[in-house]
């Protein structure tokens, strides 16, 4: 049987002991005395045995280990004596736990996650003007263009919703795909390193390309081509164009908008090949908008996201700047509507930084979940007390038996 | 109900002086317990008992701050017994412990007949 080092040496000092005894006992017979009383003469002399060793041992220092073990093994056993208790006892505290570990994980990925980037509080959604009809904060492709290209050393991308297409590979069942349009800077900008292959970079966005490059999502390339890096240089449809895979991002980045994780992105050129539905807001009829035709040149196609870094001093030197730059189609766009009133709204709105994680989903989610994890961790507190009373209650029952224990 | 303070002191008591007997005991040779506390009682003439529940943890105190070891071996009677051995360290320590001693008794010796003195 396995045995520990201290048990171990507790034999050696009774053994020790009794050897002691042996020797002190033959010394008495040697001199001619009764063995019986020769025996009683030396434990007289020894003393209490049991509390020589006691007092023995806590030389060892080790004492208090041997007492947790004694505590622990005692507490096992009078928790087998009471299956029913210790099974309540157990599954109410792994609930308890369980359940708030899982809501507080809802918690944390909604509310108090930032995105896996370096220093996501640089990032902002950046909210120049109103669209006349969605009151959507898009812009036109120039007008990003015209922006970029004031403040060259400020990273500014653009982002574009795609609806969801249709992804065919060569004897394979086709699977749908969400998607987004992504200008070549998202990467960088954002700061997100490609798990397998390479991100986008400005060359991947020109126009007419017989092959577009697509970045994919880390759970989406492993569950359709097995891994990150099998992933990488696979040929593809995607709504009937082709597409060849050049990288995978990083496992934990998921998109910059909380609670939609696109499966691909791509570059915002493809726009122009029409493949891909895209949502977008004008100035209405009357005005000279292509739909069919691409957008990239039109100014009054309002149908790009902007995403910035700046660091949160400069904001306001670079909004300024902005806001002047931007004048022009902050004018084009009250062209939509004949009320001065509203036209005078729209030339007065100035350049805003909004953070990443105030979307609609943190929003909407914040006093729910907040509520939830209060819930929850109240339940566990209440469950706590009650099995604290349900120990006092058996505590009671069993104070004769304790008082003896004491006493011993 | 039996009271550990009873040997504790004992032990405090003891401490430092007992260590120095035994440590002296075992100068000549490896003994085991029973054998140190009947030395100590012969060559004190009779005068000093150790009690078993001082020995014990003193030998064993000893054997933790590497002043003695200890190894089992059979008696001349066939019997097991643990033997202690004083180390190197428990040398040195005896030396020091004996100084002080002397420095004790003399300082004692100096308050109590301070006529002896020159």
């Amino acid at each position: 049987m396995m045995r520990w080092p201290w048990e171990q040496a507790k034999d050696n000092l009774s053994e020790e002991l009794e050897s002691h005894l042996k020797m002190a006992v033959a010394d008495r017979v040697a001199e001619g005395a009764d063995p019986a009383e020769a025996r009683a003469a030396a434990l007289r002399e020894l003393g209490n045995l049991p509390l020589i060793a006691d007092v023995t041992r806590e030389r060892w220092g080790w004492m208090w280990l041997d007492h947790v073990l004694h505590d622990a093994r005692y507490a096992l056993r009078q928790l087998r004596r009471a299956p029913a208790l210790t099974a309540t006892v157990l599954l109410t505290v792994a609930f308890g736990i369980g359940v708030n570990l899982g809501v507080y994980q809802l918690l944390n990925a909604v509310i108090l996650a930032q995105l896996p980037v370096p220093h996501p509080e640089e990032l902002a959604r950046i909210h120049v003007a109103r669209s006349p009809f969605d009151q959507s904060w898009q812009v036109s492709y120039p007008a990003y263009l015209r922006l970029q290209a004031a403040t060259p050393d400020v990273p500014l991308m653009a982002t574009a919703y795609a609806q969801t297409a249709t992804l065919e590979r060569p004897d394979r069942a086709s699977i749908s795909a969400s998607c987004r349009l992504v200008s070549g800077n998202y990467f960088s900008g954002l700061g997100v390193a490609p798990a397998a292959g390479r991100l986008f970079g400005v060359a991947d966005e020109r126009t007419r390309q017989d092959e577009w490059p697509a970045v994919l999502r880390y759970d989406f390339a492993r569950n359709t081509f097995g891994s990150a890096q099998q992933a990488v240089g696979r040929h593809f449809l995607l709504n009937g164009r082709a597409f060849v895979a050049i990288g995978v991002a990083n496992r934990r980045f998921l998109g910059d908008i909380l609670g939609s994780s696109p499966d691909i992105w791509m570059p915002l050129a493809l726009q122009s090949t029409g493949a891909f539905a895209v949502p977008w807001d004008s100035l209405g009829p009357g005005h000279d908008v292509s739909l069919n035709k691409p957008w990239y040149n039109q100014p009054t196609i309002f149908w790009l996201e902007l995403t910035a870094r700046i660091l949160p001093q400069h904001r306001a030197g670079v909004f300024a700047h902005w806001d002047q730059v931007f004048r022009n189609d902050r004018e084009l766009m009250t062209e939509a509507t004949a009320d001065p009133s509203v036209k005078a709204a729209l030339l007065r709105v100035k350049t805003t930084a909004v953070p990443l994680s105030e979307n609609g989903m943190a929003k909407r989610f914040t006093a729910p979940l907040t509520l939830l994890m209060a819930l929850s961790a109240s339940i566990f507190l209440v469950g706590c007390l009650n099995l604290a009373n349900l120990q006092l209650a058996r505590l009671h029952g069993r104070a004769q038996e304790l008082s003896i224990r004491m006493a011993l | 109900m039996a009271d550990p303070d009873k040997y504790q002191n004992r032990i405090e008591l003891l401490q430092g002086t007992l260590d120095m007997l035994i440590l002296q005991a075992l100068q000549r040779q490896p003994m085991h317990g029973y054998a140190i506390a009947q030395s100590i009682r012969s060559r004190s003439g009779e005068v000093l008992t150790v009690e078993t529940g001082s020995l014990y943890p003193a030998l064993h105190r000893l054997e933790r701050q590497k002043w003695v070891k200890s190894e089992w071996k059979l008696t001349e009677s066939k019997q097991r017994a643990k033997y202690y051995q004083i180390t190197a360290l428990g040398k040195r320590q005896l030396v020091s412990d004996h100084q002080r001693w002397l420095r004790l008794v003399r300082a004692i010796g100096a308050v109590m007949e301070p006529e002896a003195q020159p």
